[in-house]
């Protein structure tokens, strides 16, 4: 399977989702004004992999910033990765956020109370 | 006092020279495309990372793009310009003032009036409530969020919203989003 590489821009964060190593990484900022369209291949891409996903996957998310419209968008994410972990597949969370964002640690434990996947808040220095 | 009962007028250049005696940190008036949020974003993190002048810069950039792609998506057209609004970002003495002005319709302001008087008698458990139930109810607007958006600067905020509603011509109004972040 075909890995998805995207570069980060100002407004839509770094992608990299490899279905060999299984690990998925989501970084930077996740602010364009039509979310949606953004998240759509993401999420037929995890789709996909849940077909063969590897024992284990590991998902990385480091962001800075997201509008509410990618909130929606990255808990569609989660929910595919969800139906991995109904499947018997083992899948970790990294919930990435700095020291002193708040708001961010915040989200990452909404996050954590809607879905049934291993989250792990990792607190990096800003 | 009942949103009819709102019968102000907004003289808006008056308003925009307004600086309350702060520091004028970014001023837009006409059209809010993709082009001018970037903009505003790039202008107010690059102010708050060379002036540090609120504990919490995120928090004030994250209102901020909410607001600014608030206008985008639902700012209605003024004078040929397409998605009026009016961004002012000031600093006074006391935070970070960011003021969101743009023209919706009347049904569209009596709804948003009667959602933010329901959101500021809200506690703060209740707006997290309310927050997650938006979030994980598997409904998205045309526009993505699906009614997230002032839930989510409510619940950033943490107090009361001030929102001010003039009338414009015969069916429109002009809505007026007032933040302070410190």
């Amino acid at each position: 399977m075909e890995p998805i590489i995207i570069e980060g821009t100002s407004k839509t964060p770094a992608v990299n989702f490899n279905a060999s190593t299984g690990v998925l990484e989501i970084k930077g900022r996740s602010i364009p004004e039509n979310s949606i369209e953004f998240f759509k291949p993401l999420i037929e891409w995890i789709e996909k992999y849940g077909a063969s996903p590897q024992p284990k996957t590991i998902v990385n998310i480091q962001l800075e910033y997201f509008n509410t419209s990618s909130s929606k968008c990255i808990l569609d994410v989660f929910k595919r990765l969800e139906n991995l972990v109904n499947n018997g597949y083992d899948v970790v969370i990294n919930w990435h956020y700095e020291e002193d964002d708040e708001d961010m640690l915040e989200a990452g434990e909404d996050y954590q109370s809607i879905i049934k996947v291993p989250f792990k808040m990792i607190e990096v220095q800003s | 006092m009942l949103f009819f009962e709102q019968h102000r007028t907004l003289e808006i250049d008056d308003w925009i020279k307004d600086h309350y005696k702060g520091e004028p940190i970014f001023i837009h008036n006409g059209s809010v495309n993709s082009e001018i949020i970037s903009k505003c974003i790039e202008t107010l993190e690059n102010y708050l990372k060379k002036h540090k002048p609120i504990s919490n810069p995120k928090k004030a950039v994250n209102i901020a793009i909410e607001l600014l792609q608030n206008i985008y998506h639902h700012g209605l057209p003024l004078n040929g310009t397409d998605k009026y609004g009016v961004v002012k970002i000031i600093q006074l003495n006391n935070g970070l003032q960011m003021e969101f002005l743009n023209l919706i319709n009347k049904d569209k302001a009596i709804l948003l009036y009667e959602r933010i008087q329901q959101l500021n008698v809200l506690s703060k458990d209740e707006i997290k409530r309310l927050h997650l139930l938006i979030l994980s109810n598997n409904e998205y607007s045309q526009k993505g969020g699906g009614g997230l958006g002032l839930v989510d600067v409510a619940k950033k905020l943490n107090k009361k919203l001030i929102a001010e509603f003039y009338p414009y011509k015969k069916n429109n109004y002009f809505y007026l989003l007032k933040i302070l972040v410190n």
